[in-house]
């Protein structure tokens, strides 16, 4: 009777281990004596052994996430009065769309707010070395609301940490487009733009140009 | 005597001479034999070792559509929302969801209850929650809460569909699992009908092997093999079907190598991953991780006990049992399995009972095959320039695209419909022609540049050609839009500096070029005098649009082109600019997309990661965007091309119901061979093309064939949708104006119209004709 082992393998109580060790030897020796010419021949899948290795994955790789201590961080990037100042312009955008949400008003402001939400939570995620997941995130922030700066405006400062000015500049120009007039986050969209021109951009690319 | 004693002496010399041979050839036979039963030891062990420890299976890179973002505020309860959730296989249920993959709407309170799937996603895992989503009157989710604890969540993904796997030929199509994952009653369902004695034999059953030949000699016929789950391993994994004596004595010998070689537990899980379950066209299902999906629906943690049983049931003959083709057989077989289960103690009084009450129903037998298959392909050849194919066909790649599944089932159905009723209408013209019609769609997301639908042809069966990427047509009047951005943009080229409202003269033209004379005419043969440019657009008028252009110069317009993302070889002469040179729809799409996006050019996007099967992420691709003119300059063709809507030929979309501000322009090539319509709101975008593959006449303009298919895609893609206006940028001034005189409408001016433009460049004076009081 066989049973589950506490880590879920089967194993089976009742055989002697080295009798059947040895039964098997034999009756294998047996039956391999007496089967002519046994060998791959007749395989249907030849055995190929291990693969090369993955040298083809990484031909493809255009990117992988970059730990923490290279970007370092998200409020590294920027002055962090600056950095504040446009975390509290997107809390108060959320805010302004909840409160209007629940007041019943309809038109896009679902997808709107829903959309600021997920940009509120890359520089988290930025901060913890998940470029990747925050571009995703930030990416799918953009699909449900074209006219989301913030995310824009962050994905601008993981394309300018990642050492793609071109890019890096392109959301940016769209971040000052969408992004409000005010003050403070006026302030932290110059900030970055001066330190992409800095870093210059690539060939063929474009400076930081106002939307 | 003496003969006696000679015979015995004979007898005793052939003794010895016998012995003598015996002790010469013996010894060595016996070496060699030993010699070759080692080698032999070692060749099937080898083996063994290569397959178990290396790469087992070649499993194709599957691709995936997008995944779909649930937040408050968006409608659910709509059959839209159900239709997605059923392409994910996803079963709605009377009762509260009880397992993975199921969901169910009540009326009082409003509810959807959601118990997602579990995925794994490039740089996420989805655990598979099970959600409760608060629904306003309307169907809208108020909010979202996990059940297990209580809490409120901001969104949750509805996992990417599968759209179809990588591969040139047949392939296996298999999820491996550990041991562990599978459940225990679905491993004993197994070991109960196909081998009780797996744990108690040594890889051969004697027993089981000793009835199977009374079963069958007493028969005459081969009914039951007695091969055991090793025995059948060594097959599935080495051998072939052949039935021989000897094949069936190197099975024998190599399974008694495998058990000494390896764990009861590695071979079960090699059986439970590697076992045919199943034939869908080329597509072979292996393993029940596979088998789970694609005959219900559901990852095997999910299953219930009749579905394992059912599983389990039909590893004997897939195709006999099939529960897609025979749910009976199905049936009576799980039943069978169930049974056993219960004799043997694995499942209880009331398990059993349950189980055999289950009602046989299974996931559409389409699940995992070929949909958007000119996607697939599209991907597929783009992927094949990265990998080999070897790679793609065999190391079991994930790869995550942009496209929207229900977009995709939208397209289809639009484009086939469309076409299939046209041909009805214009028979003669397919008769003359003497081959179907075609039609080609691309939705991009202007933003992003993600491809959110692919049509390439009317019926991918009938021809595979990919005319959404592959094919060169004459865009017509589709490329007017891109004359009056260079007419009308800030940077003020040619020799005179338009603006929407500028009146230009569609009157007959002679353009002369390189010692040739162009003289484009329009399309009713007729001009129309003094117009606007606005007017020039809306209604199409090629006189007048040339009239433009040669003011302009064809050099700054082909530039503009390219800028805006042209990658055909345009030439440079006149009558590219009322679309006289053959391009791909993909570059109209990336052409207009530009206005959409206010300027902003989005690289098409169709992969966004590719993920190694061992879940490293081996290629991120992501949104790439420059701005390539100035939002003020897109804003301004866009205004112009709301028009065409509005009034122009586009306006056809409006009477048939579809309300969402929109741009767009059609376009016919001459003799009408193609027909085209690019239109746009401000989050999606799609590109139409209309035709015969041999060019040949069709009788049917952009706005008769083209646009009648872009505006069924756009009402059903937008449906839910909430109307967004097109962003104004700074910069821009919009006026009322009075149409005829150009001047600021008074409120007495009969015709107006409000226009857009640049600041600064508005008209500053009053219209000088109406007015009354005013004037």
């Amino acid at each position: 009777m066989a049973v589950f082992g506490t880590d879920g393998a089967m194993v089976s109580p009742h055989m002697n281990s080295r009798l059947r060790s040895a039964l098997t030897v034999a009756v294998a020796v047996a039956l391999a004596v007496s089967v002519q010419g046994c060998s791959l021949g007749g395989a249907k899948n030849a055995a190929t052994g291990k693969k090369s290795a993955k040298a083809s994955q990484q031909a493809g790789a255009k990117r992988a996430g970059k730990p923490v201590d290279e970007s370092g961080g998200y409020a590294a990037l920027s002055d962090w009065e600056a950095f504040e100042r446009t975390r509290r312009s997107l809390g108060a955008e959320i805010d302004r769309r909840a409160k209007a949400l629940r007041g019943g008003a309809v038109g896009n402001l679902a997808a709107e707010l829903a959309s600021l939400r997920m940009s509120a939570k890359a520089p988290v995620l930025i901060d913890k070395g998940s470029l990747d997941g925050a571009v995703e995130l930030l990416e799918r922030a953009v699909s449900m609301y074209g006219g989301n700066g913030y995310a824009y405006l962050f994905l601008a400062y993981v394309h300018h940490v990642e050492g793609r000015p071109d890019q890096a500049a392109g959301f940016l120009s769209s971040a000052r487009r969408y992004l409000p007039a005010d003050k403070g986050v006026r302030g932290e969209t110059e900030g970055l733009a001066r330190s992409i021109r800095a870093s210059g951009p690539s060939a063929g690319g474009s400076a930081p140009a106002p939307g | 005597m003496r003969k006696k004693s000679g015979r015995r002496s004979r007898a005793f010399s052939l003794a010895r001479l016998t012995v003598s041979v015996a002790l010469l050839v013996v010894p060595p036979t016996l070496a060699f034999a030993a010699l070759r039963t080692w080698l032999a030891y070692e060749d099937i062990e080898g083996t063994l070792l290569a397959k178990f420890e290396g790469e087992r299976w070649e499993v194709p890179a599957k691709i995936f559509s997008d995944s779909f973002a649930i937040y408050p505020g968006l409608r659910v309860d709509t059959d839209a929302f159900r239709e997605r959730l059923e392409r994910l296989d996803y079963q709605r249920v009377a009762d509260s969801p009880s397992r993975r993959g199921s969901y169910r709407f009540t009326k009082k309170p409003h509810t959807l209850e959601l118990w997602l799937h579990a995925f794994q996603y490039p740089s996420s895992e989805e655990p598979g929650r099970k959600l409760r989503m608060d629904l306003d009157d309307l169907g809208r989710v108020i909010k979202i809460v996990e059940v297990a604890g209580g809490d409120e969540v901001e969104d949750v993904s509805l996992e990417p569909a599968l759209l179809s796997g990588v591969a040139t030929r047949p392939v296996e199509e298999r999820r491996v699992l550990r041991l562990d994952e599978f459940p225990r009653v679905l491993v004993r369902s197994v070991l109960a009908i196909e081998d009780r004695r797996f744990f108690d034999h040594n890889g051969i059953d004697v027993r089981s092997l000793a009835r199977a030949v009374a079963v069958n000699v007493v028969s005459g016929e081969v009914r039951q093999g007695g091969s055991t789950l090793t025995q059948q391993l060594m097959k599935n994994f080495f051998l072939t079907d052949e039935r021989s004596f000897n094949r069936k004595m190197r099975e024998a010998a190599m399974a008694v190598v495998a058990e000494q070689r390896f764990s009861k537990g590695e071979i079960l899980e090699n059986y439970l991953n590697d076992i045919w379950l199943g034939q869908s066209g080329a597509r072979a299902i292996h393993g029940m991780g596979e088998a789970a999906r694609f005959y219900f629906g559901r990852d095997v943690a999910d299953l219930s006990v009749a579905q394992m049983a059912t599983l389990a049931g039909i590893i004997r003959a897939p195709s006999f049992y099939s529960p897609h083709r025979h749910p009976e057989r199905a049936q009576s077989r799980r039943d069978l399995v169930l049974a056993e289960l219960f004799e043997t103690g694995d499942i209880d009084q009331a398990q059993y009972e349950t189980a055999l009450h289950e009602p046989m129903q299974t996931a559409s037998p389409d699940i995992g095959g070929m949909r958007a298959p000119y996607f697939v392909d599209y991907v597929a050849r783009e992927l094949g320039k990265r990998y080999p194919r070897r790679v793609l066909e065999s190391e079991g790649y994930r790869v995550f695209t942009t496209l929207d599944p229900e977009m995709q089932a939208i397209a289809d159905s639009v484009v086939a419909d469309n076409v299939r009723e046209m041909e009805n209408d214009i028979a003669d013209a397919v008769a003359k022609a003497g081959q179907p019609l075609q039609a080609a769609l691309i939705a991009l997301e202007p933003r992003t540049g993600k491809v959110r639908a692919m049509v390439g042809g009317r019926d991918y069966g009938m021809s595979q050609f990919n005319r959404a990427i592959d094919m060169r047509r004459q865009p017509g009047s589709t490329f007017k839009p891109i004359v009056m951005l260079a007419a009308l943009g800030s940077e003020h080229v040619g020799a005179r500096h338009f603006k929407p409202s500028t009146t230009v003269i569609d009157e007959r033209i002679q353009w002369e070029w390189k010692g040739q004379v162009w003289s484009p005419r329009n399309y009713e043969g007729e001009f129309y005098g003094p117009v606007t440019v606005r007017e020039a657009l809306e209604h199409s008028l090629n006189s007048a649009t040339a009239s433009i252009a040669r003011d302009v110069g064809v050099q700054p317009i082909r530039d503009l082109a390219v800028r805006l993302g042209m990658t055909s070889d345009l030439g440079v002469y006149p009558s590219i600019v009322l679309g006289g040179q053959a391009v791909p729809l993909l570059d109209m799409a990336k052409v207009f997309s530009v206005l959409a996006a206010g300027g902003m050019r989005a690289t098409p996007l169709s992969v966004r990661r590719v993920v190694s099967g061992d879940g490293q992420l081996v290629e991120g691709n992501d949104v790439e965007i420059r701005r390539v003119v100035p939002a003020t300059d897109a804003y301004l063709v866009t205004h112009l091309m709301e028009g065409v809507m509005e009034r122009g030929t586009g306006a056809t979309a409006r009477r048939k119901g579809f309300k969402h501000p929109a741009a767009g322009k059609t376009g016919t090539s001459n003799d009408y061979k193609d027909a085209w319509f690019v239109g746009f709101t401000p989050d999606l975008l799609v590109a139409v093309w209309v035709g015969f593959d041999e060019a040949a006449s069709m009788d049917r303009a952009g706005s008769e064939a083209a646009l009648p298919i872009w505006t069924d895609f756009m009402r059903q893609a937008l449906a839910d949708h909430p109307h967004t206006s097109f962003d104004i940028p700074s910069g821009i001034r919009l006026v009322d104006i009075d149409k005829k005189t150009g001047g600021i409408a008074r409120p007495d001016c009969p015709k107006q119209v409000r226009e857009a433009y640049l600041e600064g460049e508005q008209p500053d004076e009053y219209c000088s004709e109406h007015g009354g009081f005013w004037h």
